[in-house]
C-alpha cells in the first residue's frame, strides 16, 4: 500500500493521547472494605470482566478511529512503489506501408528487440502499433516474452503514417506508470508525412526517456503508381500516373497490365523525377471485373501495383417517367453531370422491374395505372425511393390515399404563392442550408395541392401552413411528395436557379447516391448500400477473409474488391495511399528530439510538491480513503456507544 | 356524660439544624444524646415535666368503698351529689433498644464522619434519653454472635448512665446473628414493650421475618431503624480492586462501575422486602442515612406514629 500524502500519517501519534488518558484514569487497585458483598450478586465478577473488556475495546476503537482518520487523510492506494531502478517501456511500432520499404521492417524489429533486451525481469513493457489506429498489441505487462513474441509476429500494413495520436497515447501511458525509469522506444522511420500535423511544441510528460530508431536510409529506387483510370479520350486505353521519388535521374521501368492473372499488356516506360502521365492501350476483356497495373518492383513494392475497377455498378441512375411537355427535371439532372463524380444520367423507366436502389421520379398519371402500377408497388415493397409530383389525377390520388396521404386541390388565388417553413435540416436542402434559402423563397406557384396525412414529415409549407412538400415512409418505401405538377402552368421553379441544386440533392438523398468516387485508398471509408452484403477481395497482395458488411467498409489492404448482396453487385478498386509512397524523413530531427522534456529540467514548485500523477490517478480510482473515513466514523460511533455504557 | 375533648397540639416549631460533625466531635455519647434530644424536643414535643402523666377520663357516681379523696367536692357543692373523678389507667412504657454490633455496622465511607455503629448508638441513646425524660423504662440488648449484652428496662437516673456506658463501650463483633438475638430477647423482655432495633439488617430475610413475628406475637411494638452509609445506598463510587466483605471476610475482584446497576437493583429489593417484613409484623421501619441528622428521620417517624394512633 502506498500513500498519496504520507505526512498525515504523523497524525497517528495522536493514538498516544487516548492511551495515556486511559492509563492516567486507571484507578489503583486497592482493597475496598465494604459492609457486605451479598448484593453484588453472582454476576459481579462476570460484569467486572465484561466492563474491563469493554473499556479496552473502547480504547481500541478510539485508537482505531484516529488511525483510520489519519490513514484516510493520507489517501492510501494500492499500487507499486516507484522504484528508481524499475523500468517501464512503451514500444511504439510504426507499421505503416512505408515500413515495407526494403530493409526497414527488419531494422525496426531488430532495434525494437534490442530495446526490449535492456529490460530486466520485473520491468514492464507495452507494444503499441500505430496504424490504422493506435492500438495496444500488448498492454503494459511484466511478461516481456509476450511482448517479444508479439513484436516478432507483427507485420507492416498498407495504411498511412500518423504519429500524433500514438505519441500522445504513449506519453499518457508512461505518465501513469509508477516506474522510476520511463522509456518511449519510438520504432518508426520518421516519415515526413507521419509527422505532418503533429504539434511539435507539445512535450512528452517529464521524465520520459524518448528513444528514436532514427530516420531510415533513403531508398535508391522508389516510384509509385499514383492513379489509374480509363482514358477519357481513347477507348481501350488507360491513363496511368507514376510518380518517381528516387533516383533523381531518369529511370527506365516496366509497366504491366493484367486481368485475372493474365498479362494483357506490357510497356517499357521512361520515368523522370516527379509525376509521369502515361497512356497504355490494350484490349481489355469485357468480363474482367478489374485491371491490375504494376511496375517492376523497386525499394517499396507495395505502391508499385494499382487496381482499376472496370465493372460498373448494376444500378446507378435516376429513372424518370414520361413528362408532358418539356422535361425540366431531366434537363436539370443532366446539368449535374458537370459536377465531377456526382452527376446523374436520368433514364426512362424500364418496362421490367425497377431496380430498388435507383431513384424514381413519377409525374405522370400513367405511372399509377397498370401495368406500371404493379412495378411501382413492387418497387415500393422492395424499399425503393420515389419523388412524386402531385397532378391531382384520380389514379395518383387513390394510390397516395392507400399510402396514407390525402390530396386536395388548393383554391385559386390572385397572387402567386411562395413556400415557407423550409426544413433546412432536410438532406434535400443541403445545397441551401449553408448558404441562403432566398432562392427557394422566390419561387412562385400558381396551382397546387394540399397534402395531409398522419405520417407526413413537412419539408416546406404553403403560405397558409398546409403541407406543400413532404416526406413519408410507407411500407418500406421512401417518398418525397411535391404538391404541385412540374410544369410552367403551375410553377416557375424549373426556370429558377434553385431548381437544379434542389433536384440534385433530392435525388441524391432518395437514391442514397454518393459521389461516383472510384479512387479509393487504403484507410478510406467506402460507402456501401445500407443492406447487408459480403465484402470479398477479388485480387490483392495477399489473401483476405470475406467480411459481412453493411453501410460502409474500411479496407486495410489494396486490391480489387467486390460487394454483393440483395441483388446488388459492385466492384471497388482500392489502392495504396499516395502520400505514403514518399519515404522522405522529417527534415529536422532536432525538433523530434526536443519533444522529450529534459530529465534535468527543473519542475515547477507545484509540480515538484505534488505526487506523481500516476499515484493520484490510482488513488482517485480506488478511493480507499472514503472507506477508511466511513469505517473510522463507524468506529467513533461505536466508541461513543461503548463509552456511554462503561462510563459512570 | 361525654369525655372532654383532647387538648389541641401546639404547632410544631422548626428545630435548629443539627450539626452532625459537631455532634460527632462531642466527647461522650451521653452528651451527644442530650444534644440530640434537646434539639428534638425543642421543636416538636411538649416537655414531660410540664404536664401530668395522669389524664382525666370521666365522672361516675360515688359508690361505697370509693376513696373519698377522689370525690369532686366542688361538683358536690354545685350539684349536692357525690361524684368520683376517673382517670386513664397509667402504665409505664418499657422501651428496649437493640443495637446490631456486627462488623458491617463498623463502616463509614467518609473519614471523620460517624460510622454506622456510632450513628446507631446515637439514635438509640436519643430514644433512651427521650424515654428517660418521660419517666419511661428503657433497656438495652446488644446483638453479636449471640446476645452480647442485656440491660433490663428501668427508668432511674443511674440506669440511664449505665445504659449510656454499656452502649458506648461495646466493640463491634465480626459476625452477628440478629434474628437469633431477637428471639433470645423475646424470652427476656416483658410483653407489650416497645422494641427499637438499630441495625443494617444484613440478615437472612426468612430468619429475620420469623424473629419479628415472634416479637409481634408477644405484643411488642416494633421499630426498625435501618442505619446505612450513603455509599451503601447510592453506590456512588468508582473503585476497582479487591473488595472485602466486612462480615464474612470474603474477597472479590470487582469494578464498581460494572456492578453498580446490579447492586442497586438487588439492594432496593432487599430494602423493600425489609419494610414489608416490619409492616407484616405491625411495626415501623425507618431508613437512616449516616450523612443526615437522625433528628429529621426520628421526628418524621414520631409525627407519623402519633398520627396513626390518634
Amino acid at each position: 500500500m502506498n500513500w498519496l500524502f504520507p505526512g498525515f500519517l504523523a497524525g497517528a501519534a495522536l493514538i498516544g493521547l487516548p492511551v495515556v488518558l486511559h492509563l492516567l484514569r486507571r484507578k489503583p487497585r486497592a482493597t475496598v472494605r465494604f459492609p457486605t458483598l451479598r448484593f453484588l450478586g453472582e454476576s459481579a465478577w462476570r460484569d467486572t470482566r465484561r466492563n474491563r473488556l469493554l473499556r479496552w475495546l473502547t480504547l481500541l476503537l478510539r485508537c482505531l478511529a484516529i488511525a483510520l482518520l489519519c490513514a484516510a487523510f493520507a489517501r492510501p492506494f494500492w499500487g507499486r512503489t516507484p522504484s528508481a531502478t524499475r523500468r517501464a517501456m512503451v514500444l511504439a511500432l510504426d507499421n505503416s506501408m512505408s515500413q515495407q520499404a526494403r530493409g526497414r521492417w527488419e531494422e525496426t524489429q531488430r532495434w525494437s528487440l534490442g530495446q526490449l533486451e535492456e529490460l530486466r525481469p520485473g520491468d514492464q513493457a507495452a507494444l503499441l502499433v500505430m496504424e490504422p489506429e493506435p492500438v495496444w498489441l500488448v498492454p503494459m505487462t511484466d511478461d516481456l516474452a509476450r511482448v517479444r513474441t508479439a513484436l516478432a509476429a507483427a507485420q507492416p500494413g498498407f495504411d498511412k503514417t500518423r504519429y500524433a495520436r500514438p505519441l500522445r497515447l504513449a506519453g499518457e501511458t508512461l505518465a501513469k506508470t509508477s516506474a522510476g525509469v520511463k522509456i518511449l522506444a519510438w520504432a518508426a522511420d520518421e516519415q515526413r508525412a507521419g509527422w505532418r500535423g503533429t504539434d511539435l511544441a507539445e512535450k512528452l510528460p517529464p521524465g520520459v526517456d524518448f528513444r528514436f530508431l532514427g530516420a531510415a536510409p533513403p531508398p535508391r529506387r522508389q516510384a509509385a503508381i499514383i492513379s489509374v483510370r480509363p482514358s477519357a479520350t481513347a477507348n481501350h486505353s488507360l491513363e496511368v500516373v507514376v510518380r518517381q521519388f528516387e533516383p533523381a535521374t531518369p529511370d527506365q521501368r516496366q509497366l504491366t497490365v493484367c486481368a485475372g492473372g493474365r498479362v494483357l499488356a506490357t510497356q517499357s516506360i521512361g520515368l523522370h523525377p516527379g509525376d509521369n502521365k502515361l497512356s497504355i492501350a490494350g484490349d481489355w476483356p469485357a468480363e474482367a471485373a478489374g485491371l491490375r497495373v504494376s511496375l517492376d518492383a523497386d525499394d517499396l513494392a507495395a505502391d508499385d501495383v494499382a487496381w482499376l475497377a472496370t465493372t460498373p455498378a448494376t444500378t446507378n441512375g435516376v429513372l424518370l417517367d414520361a413528362a408532358t411537355g418539356t422535361d425540366f427535371l431531366a434537363h436539370a439532372l443532366r446539368a449535374t453531370q458537370k459536377i465531377p463524380g456526382a452527376g446523374f444520367d436520368p433514364v426512362t423507366l424500364p418496362d421490367h422491374a425497377w431496380p430498388p436502389d435507383a431513384a424514381v421520379v413519377l409525374r405522370n398519371e400513367a405511372s399509377f395505372r397498370a401495368p406500371a402500377l404493379a412495378r411501382l408497388d413492387q418497387f415500393c415493397a422492395a424499399g425503393g425511393a420515389a419523388w412524386i409530383f402531385v397532378d391531382g389525377s384520380a389514379a395518383q390520388t387513390g394510390w397516395l390515399q392507400r399510402h396514407g396521404v390525402r390530396v386536395s386541390v388548393r383554391p385559386p388565388a390572385d397572387e402567386p404563392w411562395h413556400l415557407r417553413d423550409w426544413d433546412t435540416g432536410h438532406p434535400a436542402l443541403a445545397a441551401f442550408a449553408a448558404q441562403s434559402l432566398l432562392p427557394l423563397l422566390e419561387v412562385e406557384f400558381y396551382h397546387g395541392y394540399d397534402l395531409a396525412g398522419d405520417t407526413l414529415a413537412p419539408v416546406a409549407n404553403w403560405p397558409d401552413g398546409k403541407l406543400a412538400i413532404a416526406e413519408v415512409a410507407s411500407g418500406g418505401a421512401r417518398l418525397l411528395l411535391a404538391g404541385f405538377p412540374l410544369e410552367r402552368a403551375a410553377t416557375d421553379w424549373p426556370a429558377q436557379p434553385s431548381f437544379v441544386p434542389f433536384a440534385h440533392c433530392a435525388v441524391r438523398w432518395l437514391g442514397e447516391f454518393k459521389d461516383t468516387h472510384t479512387d479509393w485508398r487504403v484507410g478510406d471509408t467506402i460507402p456501401l448500400p445500407a443492406h447487408a452484403g459480403v465484402w470479398h477481395m477479388l485480387e490483392g497482395p495477399g489473401p483476405q477473409k470475406d467480411l459481412a458488411v453493411a453501410g460502409s467498409v474500411r479496407p486495410s489492404a489494396p486490391g480489387l474488391y467486390e460487394f454483393s448482396g440483395n441483388g446488388v453487385r459492385k466492384v471497388f478498386a482500392v489502392n495504396t495511399p499516395v502520400e505514403e509512397s514518399d519515404l522522405s524523413p522529417w527534415p529536422d530531427p532536432d525538433q523530434l528530439t526536443a519533444l522529450a522534456t529534459p530529465a534535468s529540467a527543473p519542475a515547477s514548485g507545484r509540480a515538484a510538491a505534488a505526487p506523481p500523477s500516476a499515484w493520484a490517478a490510482a488513488e482517485n480510482r480506488q478511493r480507499l480513503w472514503w472507506w477508511l473515513l466511513a469505517i473510522g466514523g463507524g468506529a467513533l460511533l461505536a466508541e461513543l456507544a461503548l463509552a456511554n455504557r462503561t462510563a459512570r | 356524660m361525654t369525655a372532654a375533648p383532647p387538648p389541641l397540639p401546639r404547632a410544631p416549631r422548626r428545630a435548629p439544624p443539627l450539626d452532625l460533625p459537631l455532634l460527632a466531635d462531642l466527647p461522650s455519647l451521653a452528651l451527644r444524646s442530650r444534644c440530640l434530644v434537646d434539639g428534638f424536643l425543642g421543636g416538636r414535643h411538649r416537655s414531660p415535666q410540664k404536664g401530668s402523666s395522669v389524664e382525666f377520663a370521666e365522672y361516675r357516681d360515688y359508690q361505697l368503698g370509693d376513696d373519698l379523696r377522689r370525690v369532686d367536692w366542688r361538683l358536690f357543692a354545685r350539684s349536692d351529689r357525690l361524684h368520683v373523678k376517673q382517670y386513664e389507667e397509667e402504665a409505664q412504657l418499657r422501651v428496649f433498644t437493640v443495637l446490631d454490633a456486627s462488623a458491617s455496622m463498623d463502616f463509614s465511607s467518609r473519614r471523620g464522619a460517624l460510622n454506622k455503629l456510632d450513628y446507631a448508638r446515637l439514635a438509640l441513646a436519643g430514644i433512651a434519653t427521650l424515654a428517660y425524660r418521660q419517666g419511661d423504662a428503657f433497656g438495652l440488648g446488644v446483638a453479636g454472635a449471640d446476645l452480647a449484652d442485656f440491660l433490663r428496662a428501668r427508668s432511674t437516673s443511674p440506669h440511664w448512665h449505665t445504659f449510656i456506658g454499656r452502649l458506648e463501650n461495646f466493640r463491634p463483633q465480626r459476625q452477628t446473628a440478629l434474628a437469633r438475638v431477637l428471639e433470645a430477647l423475646a424470652e427476656l423482655i416483658p410483653p407489650r414493650s416497645l422494641v427499637v432495633i438499630a441495625s443494617d439488617f444484613y440478615e437472612e430475610p426468612p430468619a429475620l421475618a420469623a424473629a419479628l413475628s415472634r416479637l409481634r406475637y408477644d405484643g411488642h411494638d416494633l421499630i426498625g431503624l435501618q442505619v446505612l452509609d450513603p455509599m451503601e445506598l447510592d453506590f456512588d463510587l468508582d473503585q476497582t480492586g479487591i473488595w472485602l466483605d466486612a462480615e464474612t471476610g470474603a474477597r472479590q475482584d470487582l469494578d464498581a462501575a460494572a456492578v453498580r446497576a446490579g447492586y442497586l437493583q438487588r439492594f432496593g429489593q432487599f430494602c423493600a422486602g425489609l419494610a414489608e417484613q416490619f409492616r407484616a409484623a405491625g411495626g415501623d421501619w425507618v431508613q437512616l442515612r449516616t450523612d443526615q441528622p437522625p433528628i429529621a428521620a426520628l421526628a418524621a417517624y414520631v409525627a407519623a406514629r402519633r398520627e396513626r394512633r390518634r
